[in-house]
């Protein structure tokens, strides 16, 4: 059956990379505009034009904001296996357990965001090479720690999708909207002015979305709506994303067909 | 062989199933017959392992269902189960990559069969090329144990000849064939014993020969008026029609042509029942026959 995970996958990666691919396109459209108008200097020039020093731009950071921008197709990925559901006469009648069609699929999602990781960082690499950014990017492990918790959320979403479409079975493109609903929706609820109830209530609820666990650097770091390190932030996430999978994984291989 | 023993099956205070037991050997086709609602898609899940039994058993040549199992046994669903948005030859390629009794030049044979277009999606196809695209899809393997849940469903009456051939041949080489269809018709043509569902329950079951055999219709012509018949045994229903009369018997006819005799019928004759005639009989609200 990785046969049909992979042209799940397929399709999903196709229609990001024409996203990214109209990314690229703006971008490049942007550039060859300012270049345009800085009359013939090089490229890299435009990093200088609204900065007095040169920044370091770290590896790890571009690979872990390709691994966010992957997020657009994780929820998709994790519904994935709800879709098996509503093919039962073929996914069920083959010479495999259920638990083995499943693990099949994680394996193949999993290669599905690591392409669709390594198509943004390309599109990344692209823009800061039109740039003239290569010089500045560094390499060094002070910032794997944020790769490993780009990874981690995804694997959280993605267990949170594929749990919630084992709930509701054949409802996994439903789940798809809700997780983005939810995603979007309840950090800039917990950050509202509500009474104190509700507001505990929001930041309660906060700790189940997996973008509250990216938080944030710099300055604004005190407005974590999830604190702790970032090391601690994606074990949790790890941990609830496998803990959503095998919940998930087991409803999912154990519910009668209904359809 | 298929060897279901007294499974049932309960949704909350339904009895969908209720202690059926049926056999099926190698090299035999069993149509499953019933009114909509009379359990005969639970039974099926209840065999494919789709719904858990509340009890009962089911065996494929002597063992329980396992992933194994489905290496031989294909399976139509009463709703073609098919991925939307692949396409006709994908499916094809799907059951190469997952059936390791995949055979290549029966798929084609099957393709050209029904002919499905292989480039089409299969959402794009009608109802009776999705059937015939999930019929593909199962019998590519040649499996040895089929269920068929209304296999010939939305087929062109050309088509629905080839699908109940193919499953005549496929017994013919000792496969165990399990079907449903509402169209009698189809499992006179196929099948050679066949099980009638009422309410989750078996209510008649066995060869059709000898079905046939032990069910006949003793029709009388009488002149003038039709006499009253009454306090035979294992006379099921009478009906009137002019000068004839016919009494459907469950059991030896001679006591009623005996007794049309010496009514004084012009003329006494014996026919087979039809399967249909069985079914509506077993289903009626009379109940099914002793």
């Amino acid at each position: 059956m990785t046969y049909v995970a992979w042209l799940r996958v397929r399709r999903v990666l196709l229609r990001y990379g024409i996203f990214l691919g109209i990314l690229f396109a703006l971008a490049i459209v942007s550039i060859a505009t300012a270049l345009a108008g800085s009359h013939g200097h090089h490229a890299n020039m435009l990093i200088y034009q609204h900065k007095s020093h040169t920044e370091d731009i770290g590896f790890g950071w571009i690979l872990a904001g390709a691994i966010t921008a992957a997020y657009l197709i994780v929820p998709a990925l994790g519904a994935n296996l709800d879709a098996e559901y509503r093919a039962a006469a073929i996914a069920f009648t083959r010479p495999i357990s259920r638990y083995v069609l499943a693990a099949q699929y994680f394996a193949v999602d999993a290669a599905g965001l690591a392409i669709a990781a390594v198509m943004g960082l390309v599109i990344a690499l692209s823009v800061v090479g039109a740039l003239g950014g290569f010089p500045y990017v560094t390499f060094g492990p002070d910032t794997a720690v944020h790769v490993v918790l780009a990874l981690c959320v995804a694997v959280m979403w993605y267990g949170w999708v594929l749990l919630a479409a084992a709930l509701f079975p054949g409802r996994g493109n439903a789940m798809i909207g809700v997780s983005w609903a939810f995603a979007l929706f309840v950090p800039g609820l917990a950050l509202m002015p509500l009474p104190t109830l509700f507001h505990d209530i929001a930041v309660a609820i906060t700790y189940l979305d997996p973008l509250a666990y990216l938080g944030s650097n710099g300055p604004e770091s005190d407005n974590l709506l999830v604190f702790t390190s970032p090391g601690i932030r994606a074990a949790a996430a790890l941990l609830i994303g496998v803990v959503a999978v095998a919940v998930g994984t087991r409803l999912w291989a154990t519910r009668e067909v209904t359809a | 062989m298929i060897t279901i023993s007294n499974l049932t099956k309960r949704y909350r205070d339904v009895l969908a199933v209720d202690d059926v037991s049926l056999e099926i050997p190698n090299g035999s086709v069993c149509g499953l017959l019933g009114r909509n609602g009379a359990g005969k898609t639970t039974t099926f899940k209840c065999v494919l392992g789709f719904a858990r039994p509340d009890a009962g058993d089911v065996r494929f040549d002597g063992e329980r269902l396992a992933p194994r199992t489905f290496e031989r046994l294909g399976y139509v669903p009463e709703r073609p189960q098919l991925y939307p948005w692949m396409s006709v030859a994908e499916h094809v390629e799907m059951v190469r990559h997952s059936q390791p009794r995949f055979d290549a030049a029966r798929a084609a044979e099957l393709l050209a069969t029904f002919r499905l277009p292989a480039k089409r999606a299969s959402r794009k196809l009608s109802k009776g090329q999705q059937t015939a695209l999930a019929l593909t899809v199962a019998l590519s393997t040649n499996p040895s144990l089929l269920v068929l849940d209304e296999p010939a469903s939305g087929l062109d009456p050309v088509l629905q000849r080839a699908v109940l051939d193919i499953l005549i041949d496929a017994a013919q080489d000792g496969a165990t064939v399990l079907m449903s269809s509402h169209q009698i018709g189809q499992i006179d043509r196929a099948a050679d014993r066949v099980a009638i569902m009422r309410d989750g329950k078996i209510v008649l079951a066995g060869e059709t020969d000898d079905l046939r055999a032990a069910a006949k219709i003793v029709e009388g012509t009488f002149d003038g008026g039709v006499p009253e018949l009454s306090g035979l045994s294992g006379v099921v229903r009478i009906e009137r029609a002019g000068t004839t009369l016919r009494a459907y018997a469950n059991g030896a006819p001679d006591p009623i042509v005996a007794r049309f005799d010496a009514l004084g019928a012009r003329g006494v004759r014996v026919l087979d029942r039809s399967l249909e005639d069985l079914f509506l009989e077993a289903v009626s609200d009379e109940g099914a026959p002793s």
